[in-house]
């Protein structure tokens, strides 16, 4: 039966593949955090999407969005998120999960990550997470 | 014949049953407390403390019935029946990480097979969420779960350690 490295060299090596996690994931945020400023930057108005159960239920356009205005997604059971959307972004300002996270995710854009409510599987995104270089602004989701 | 000789004495069964309640108790102490960032997934895992304990005193065989009966009455108890999904996934994909990192570590370097478990259930967390959302754009939380995961690690790894100088042997 072969021998087993031993736990000293084990340790080692585990402590260097925990550096290059660590590594990654940390350019990982600073990469997200740069494209994040850099679309602050642009001031290109945001599409934003909302999926529940994986499903592309609407694609909001920002640049036509002229008021505050709020709407309900309605889930499984009594499962419910209530989406508020103003000029500058949305957010989610009520949920019937027990946790409220996605309520304290603030609103997007502005926020690094997707909003999401994991309890009725709701998620709302950046639709363009591309470089816009060469995009005009249209996106075939756009309406 | 053989089948008694693999079932645990009944001394062994009671402090495996104290665990359970141990980890129990330690899970419902922690889901009082709010999440300490607006980011699913992220959380303390302090119910892994007695995990790590029972792994590292008993074996991988005894630290799954602990593991599945925290998982299943936290659930009934505390939780939503969406939390199963999630609650099994991690927990599982932890215990097998940590079980197979003690063998390599031979049981030691308790901190580095807990901050492995803790990624490994937030990966398995991950697996989950993209299943059911199925949108891709939620693996945007893996580098904060991964980062989270190295801290709230080591913090049960080192609870693990200093715990499992003062613990008793556990009876055979």
């Amino acid at each position: 039966m072969k021998r087993l490295p031993s736990p000293k060299k084990t340790a080692y090596c585990l402590t260097g593949v925990l550096a290059a996690i660590l590594l990654f994931s940390a350019f990982s945020i600073l990469h997200a955090a740069w494209k994040s400023s850099g679309r602050e930057r642009s001031g290109d108005p945001s599409t934003l999407e909302i999926y529940q159960n994986g499903v592309l239920i609407q694609s909001i356009s920002l640049a036509q969005v002229s008021e505050t205005y709020s709407f309900t997604v309605v889930g499984e059971g009594d499962a419910y998120n209530i989406i508020t959307v103003s000029p500058d972004g949305a957010w989610v300002s009520e949920a019937s999960c027990p946790d409220k996270l996605c309520i304290r995710q603030g609103s997007l854009p502005g926020s690094l990550l997707p909003i999401t409510c994991l309890p009725n599987r709701l998620v709302i995104r950046l639709a363009d997470d591309s470089p816009r270089e060469t995009d005009n602004g249209a996106d075939a989701l756009t309406y | 014949m053989k089948a008694s000789e693999n079932r645990p004495s009944p001394r062994k069964l009671t402090v495996l049953s104290l665990m359970t309640a141990l980890s129990l108790i330690i899970f419902y102490l922690e889901s009082l407390l709010p999440p300490p960032v607006p980011i699913p997934g992220i959380k303390l895992g302090l119910a892994n403390i007695v995990t790590l304990i029972v792994l590292n005193r008993c074996g991988a065989r005894e630290a799954l019935p602990v593991l599945l009966c925290r998982i299943l009455l936290s659930c009934f108890f505390f939780s939503q029946a969406i939390s199963l999904a999630y609650s099994l996934a991690g927990g599982l994909l932890c215990l097998l990480t940590m079980a197979v990192l003690q063998t390599l570590l031979q049981k030691r370097f308790l901190c580095l097979t807990s901050i492995f478990g803790a990624m490994a259930h937030n990966i398995g967390q991950m697996g989950v969420a993209l299943a059911l959302t199925k949108v891709p754009g939620v693996l945007a939380y893996l580098p904060f779960l991964l980062i989270s995961a190295a801290v709230t690690g080591l913090f049960t790894g080192l609870c693990a350690h200093f715990s499992l100088k003062y613990l008793p042997k556990f009876p055979d």
